[in-house]
C-alpha cells in the first residue's frame, strides 16, 4: 500500500462525517503517520524482529570516551569509543566488533551493559571487557540530541591501530522506527496488511475526535478492538500450535 | 490458495449490494469503493483464519541471501537452501537473529549445532532474509551472497485490483459467511449506522469463537483417537491403592 492508498481508505471511510468538512491529504498524512507509529508500539513486543535493521560502522568513527581512559591493566588501558548513532534507533538487539585476520573474518559479540555498569565493569579485572569480549551500553544524549552507542574494551595503542588498518567494523542489529510516509508514491514497507487495517482504524479515531468531537465513537473503538484481538488471538494460537506440534521436544521432568 | 470457493470479485460485490440493499443510501456505494471495501475484509478474514487454516495461504519463491521479502510476508514455513546452483538443497533450521550470529561464526559455534551445508541455517530480521550453508571464515555472512534456496511462507495475497473482477476470492467456502460480515460492516461503518452494525459484530464474533473451538476440539479428538501413538504421559492424580500393594507415590 501507498501512502495515496491509505489518504482514499481513509477518505472513503470518513465520507458519512465529512459531508460539509474539507480535512487535506497533509492533514490527513499526519494522522496516518501518527497511527502508524501508535501500531508499530501496540505490535513491537511481539514483533520486534519485523523493524530489525543491519548496519555497520566503521571502528575509527568513534571518539574515545575523555572519562575513562586511565584505568590501565598492565600495559593496556580501558577505553571506551562512543559512536552516533541513526535517528530511528528504537532498542539495539545485538551489537558485533569484526575485523578482518590474515585468512579469517573476527566477529566478536559485545555483550550489553548499562552505562553505569560500564564504570563498575570497568574496575573489576575478573570480568573487565577485553577485546575478545568487549562490551557496550546505549543512551540517549539530551545535549548532544542524539542517541550514543558506548563500546568498551582493554585496547592499548598498538591495538587500536591494527584494529584502525584491519578496517574494523561495527556491525548493529536493532530495531528501528517507522519512517514518515510523505510522498503519495511512498510504499508501505514493514507493516502487514492485518496492521494497515489497525491503522487506518486508529488514524480514524484520532481524525473523528479533533473534527468531530460529537461523533460516537464506539463502533470505532469496537472495531479496533476487535482488530488487535483478532491479531492477539493469531499470534497466541500461532505460538500454542508451535509448542503443540514440537511436544516431543518438551522437557517433562519436574511435574 | 482455495479455488473451491468459487466466489469471484464480481459475485462477492453482487452478494454485498444485494445484502445491503435495504440500507443502501447515496454514500460511497460504487464500484471501486466496493473493491476497495472487498480488499479490506477479505485481509480482514485471512487475519482471523490463518491460525488454523494457514495451509491455505502458503506461497513458494525463490530467495538469495539479503533479499527483502515484502510487506505481504507473514512467517516463514520452510526453507531449502543450497550452498550454490549446482549443489543440492537442504532444508534449513530458523534461528534468531542472536543465535543466528552466533552459530555462523567459527569461533563461537559449537560443532553439535553449527551451520553446515547438509544442515543450513537462516533468519529474518527486518524482513530480510540471511541464511548459509556454512561458518564464515573470511567474508561476513551477511554479505555472502552466492547462498540461494526456495522459501515457502505464509504470505497474504496482492490487494485485487477493478479490473480482475474474474479472480476467486481465497476464503474456505465454509467461511464466506464470516467474510460477508467483515465486508457488510465495513461498509455500513460508513454508509450508514444502524442497529444492524452491531448484530454484525456480534456475528463475527460467534463465527470467531466457533472457529477457534472447532480448532480446540480437533486437537482434543486427535489426541483422543492417536493416544496410542502419544508417549504415555505421567498422571497428574495418583491412582488408588489397590488393597494389599503399597501406595503408589508420584
Amino acid at each position: 500500500m501507498i501512502l495515496a492508498e491509505y489518504i482514499d481508505f481513509l477518505k472513503i471511510r470518513l465520507k458519512r462525517y465529512f459531508a460539509g468538512a474539507v480535512v487535506s491529504d497533509v492533514s490527513i498524512s499526519n494522522y496516518i503517520n501518527t497511527a502508524r507509529r501508535k501500531v508499530q508500539n501496540y505490535v513491537l513486543p511481539f514483533m520486534s524482529d519485523r523493524f530489525g535493521n543491519v548496519i555497520n560502522i566503521p571502528f575509527n568513527n568513534g571518539t574515545q570516551d575523555p572519562t575513562i581512559q586511565n584505568i590501565q591493566y598492565g600495559t593496556r588501558a580501558y577505553q571506551v569509543f562512543v559512536y552516533g548513532m541513526p535517528a530511528d534507533l528504537i532498542s539495539i538487539d545485538n551489537v558485533y566488533m569484526m575485523w578482518q585476520g590474515t585468512s579469517v573474518l573476527y566477529k566478536k559479540q559485545c555483550r550489553q551493559s548499562s552505562k553505569r555498569e560500564v564504570y563498575t565493569i570497568s574496575i573489576h579485572d575478573w570480568n573487565v571487557p577485553t577485546i575478545d569480549s568487549p562490551i557496550f551500553a546505549y543512551e540517549y544524549d539530551v545535549f548532544a540530541r542524539t542517541i550514543l552507542l558506548y563500546i568498551g574494551a582493554t585496547f592499548d595503542q598498538a591495538t587500536i591501530a591494527s584494529l584502525t588498518n584491519l578496517n574494523a567494523t561495527l556491525q548493529v542489529w536493532y530495531v528501528q522506527a517507522l519512517l514518515e510516509l510523505t510522498e503519495p508514491t511512498d510504499m508501505e514497507l514493514y507493516l502487514s496488511p492485518e496492521l494497515q487495517e489497525l491503522v487506518i482504524l486508529e488514524a480514524m479515531k484520532n481524525l473523528l475526535i479533533d473534527y468531530y468531537p460529537s461523533v460516537n465513537l464506539n463502533l470505532i473503538n469496537q472495531e479496533l478492538m476487535s482488530a488487535f484481538e483478532t491479531l492477539m488471538t493469531a499470534y497466541q494460537l500461532d505460538v500454542q500450535t508451535q509448542v503443540e506440534e514440537l511436544s516431543t521436544m518438551k522437557k517433562e521432568e519436574g511435574l | 490458495m482455495i479455488n473451491y470457493g468459487g466466489v469471484r470479485l464480481r459475485d462477492a460485490i453482487d452478494e454485498i449490494l444485494n445484502r445491503v440493499n435495504s440500507y443502501r443510501n447515496g454514500f460511497n456505494i460504487d464500484y471501486f469503493s466496493l473493491v476497495q471495501i472487498v480488499n479490506t475484509a477479505l485481509m480482514d478474514t485471512i487475519s482471523i483464519l490463518l491460525p488454523v487454516y494457514g495451509h491455505n495461504y502458503i506461497a513458494r519463491f525463490n530467495v538469495v541471501n539479503g533479499q527483502f521479502l515484502g510487506p505481504n510476508f507473514i512467517k516463514p514455513h520452510r526453507v531449502l537452501i543450497q550452498k550454490s546452483a549446482v549443489d543440492p538443497l537442504r532444508e534449513a533450521r530458523y534461528v534468531n537473529s542472536r543465535e543466528y550470529n552466533a552459530l555462523v561464526n567459527w569461533e563461537t559455534a559449537h560443532s553439535w549445532n553449527v551451520a553446515i551445508e547438509d544442515n543450513p541455517v537462516y533468519t529474518i530480521y527486518g524482513l530480510v532474509f540471511y541464511a548459509t550453508t556454512q561458518p564464515m571464515s573470511n567474508i561476513d555472512i551477511i554479505s555472502n551472497t552466492t547462498i540461494q534456496g526456495i522459501m515457502e511462507a505464509y504470505i497474504y495475497p496482492n490487494v485485487l485490483q477493478e479490473t480482475q473482477n474474474n479472480v476467486i476470492l481465497p476464503i474456505p467456502y465454509e467461511y464466506i459467511d464470516l467474510f460477508y460480515s467483515i465486508a457488510l460492516l465495513k461498509l455500513l461503518m460508513h454508509a450508514d449506522e444502524r442497529g444492524e452494525l452491531s448484530y454484525l459484530l456480534q456475528n463475527i464474533q460467534k463465527i470467531k469463537s466457533e472457529l477457534y473451538q472447532r480448532k480446540k476440539e480437533k486437537e482434543l479428538t486427535e489426541a483422543r483417537q492417536l493416544e496410542s501413538f502419544v508417549e504415555p504421559r505421567i498422571p497428574f492424580v495418583p491412582s488408588q491403592a489397590t488393597p494389599g500393594e503399597v501406595a503408589p507415590n508420584l
